[in-house]
């Protein structure tokens, strides 16, 4: 009874992740770009003046809304503790690449699967990599890669309330902008939806993530280690059809692989951008997305990474690593490879050897 | 330490990583050089208009400084200050024409201000730097602002002349602003 209660709310969580990224789109967001953690975060990180691309800078509501609604629900269950403490600039700089991963192909991992939902075929590479990079990323856990426990007694008390504070505080620049607050007036940044809407949807998904625990690349993962007994590949397949039939619904599916918006065509560069994401979320335990629920929830590791990935998120613009439709600049195909270096790097000195 | 088969495969992926990135960071120099060529130029492109927009906003102005009408200048100033209350320059040409009436005290205070809102009126290599008149006044007036806000040390406007007179000194010296 229990189990099916879970599994219930792992499928609402997907059904609401499919439908609202969608439908955020319908309501002013960006082309399939409804839902994109790496997106919002290069947004908000321009909107706070860490970046000066002007076409993207905007206070996203919706990432606001992940934090707290996890927060809240963390607090309504009574599981918000405070913990951390596991190789802390090891899951800074995987933050930070995580974003690099995302920028080059376009898109987080939630992203990813709107756009193969709304017919972008060539999404179909980020597929693939995603999914090899959770393999590979399992390999190394199972050759015992990891990165440490999660430990509540490394963590001072009260030190996971440290991101929900901010995010509080970025919640009030939503009602009373300071002077310091950037909007953008053209480009994808300009496009949004309206902030109650935005902030309504970001609360009641970051409120669910928490509950169900729901992610894209823990779905990969429990459906590459346990197949169809995997809870979560409910979760994914409610989330693909809801997206699905949205798209169909609003007139959004356009199958093809040229000229889908907010995609490029060098397929490798897409392929090794999520490689490198998938791999990176299996070691430091979730995508972009799960990162910002578990901060909610007092998890200072993950508050960590979700710092690397606004330092991610400021510097593919600043530096000009990230993709665009005309394709991956030079400097964000160095970045990808500087990424796996990091994560080879790291596994080699993370593995636990008898 | 015994590395096993998973080992050997991470450090041939390290090393094929590493070999990768180098390769692309060489290949990618010139590329580099363009980019670095092209934002000197945008930035070149910005100064000039700025430089260009400036001469024509104040060209009532520098014309009643050339003829030497002062006040008038001083009047036309403030219509375009009423407009652009923002602006630096506005003030770094009121400076000049404060100093240029025997005025340096005020001088020094819309210099201050002019500075405060862009540096670059006080660098060494900028177009549009005020160092020289900046440093004439601060050598010539620093020592009597000393000695009058040491006869007076309650009197406020004494104490601020003296303020913007080191902050004028502390600014020419250069360092962290």
């Amino acid at each position: 009874m229990r189990h099916d209660r879970y599994v219930m709310t792992i499928v609402l969580s997907g059904l609401l992740l499919g439908f609202f990224g969608v439908m955020l789109s319908v309501w002013g967001n960006p082309e399939n770009s409804g839902i994109c953690v790496s997106c919002f975060i290069e947004n908000s990180a321009g909107a706070l003046g860490l970046h000066n691309n002007s076409r993207l800078q905007y206070l996203r509501p919706e990432l606001i809304g992940f934090v707290l609604g996890a927060f809240a629900s963390a607090l309504v269950r009574r599981e918000f503790r405070s913990r951390g403490g596991s190789a802390p600039l090891f899951r800074f700089a995987s933050g930070f690449f995580l974003i690099v991963g995302c920028a080059v192909f376009i898109g987080c991992p939630i992203k990813l699967f709107l756009r193969f939902t709304a017919g972008d075929l060539t999404s179909l590479s980020g597929v693939a990599g995603l999914a090899i990079g959770v393999w590979a990323g399992l390999k190394g856990l199972s050759h015992g890669v990891e990165l440490g426990r999660v430990s509540p007694s490394a963590a001072p008390a009260g030190s996971g309330l440290l991101s929900p504070a901010f995010f509080i505080m970025l919640l009030s620049f939503l009602f009373v902008a300071p002077p310091f607050l950037i909007a953008s007036e053209k480009g994808s940044s300009a496009q949004h939806a309206s902030l109650l809407v935005s902030l309504g949807v970001g609360l009641s998904l970051g409120f669910f993530a928490q509950r169900s625990r729901f992610c894209i690349t823990g779905s990969v993962r429990d459906i590459l280690l346990m197949g169809r007994r995997a809870p979560l590949l409910w979760g994914g397949i409610a989330f693909l059809g809801a997206a699905l039939v949205t798209n169909l619904a609003t007139g959004r599916f356009n199958p093809g692989f040229s000229g889908q918006p907010g995609a490029h065509q060098e397929y490798l560069w897409s392929f090794l951008g999520m490689v490198l994401v998938g791999w990176l979320s299996v070691l430091i335990g979730g995508c972009p997305f799960r990162q910002l629920v578990k901060s909610g929830e007092g998890d200072s590791d993950a508050t960590l990474a979700v710092a690397g990935m606004f330092a991610g998120g400021a510097l593919v613009q600043g530096w000009n690593l990230a993709a665009t439709s005309a394709g991956v600049p030079t400097g964000g195909k160095i970045a990808v490879i500087a990424g796996f270096t990091l994560l080879l790097g790291g596994s080699l000195l993370f593995r636990a050897r008898e | 330490m015994k590395l096993d088969r998973f080992d050997t495969t991470l450090a041939v992926l390290l090393a094929l990583s590493v070999t990768g990135g180098g390769y692309l960071a060489l290949a990618a120099l010139p590329a580099k050089v363009t980019a670095i060529e092209t934002r000197n130029m945008e930035k070149e492109l910005a100064t000039q208009a700025r430089l260009t927009l400036l001469d024509k906003l104040y060209a009532p102005v520098t014309a009643s400084v050339q003829e030497g009408n002062l006040q008038e200048a001083l009047l036309k100033l403030e219509e375009v200050n009423t407009r652009y209350p923002g602006e630096a320059h506005g003030y770094i040409l009121k400076g000049e024409i404060l100093d240029r009436m025997g005025l340096p005290d005020q001088a020094a205070t819309n210099f201050v201000q002019g500075i405060k809102l862009n540096g670059d009126y006080i660098d060494r290599r900028s177009p549009v730097t005020r160092r020289d008149i900046i440093r004439k006044i601060v050598d010539t007036r620093l020592d009597a602002a000393v000695a009058a806000y040491r006869s007076a040390p309650g009197n406020p406007t004494l104490k601020e002349s003296l303020a913007n007179l080191n902050y004028l000194k502390s600014r020419l010296a250069g360092g962290c602003e």
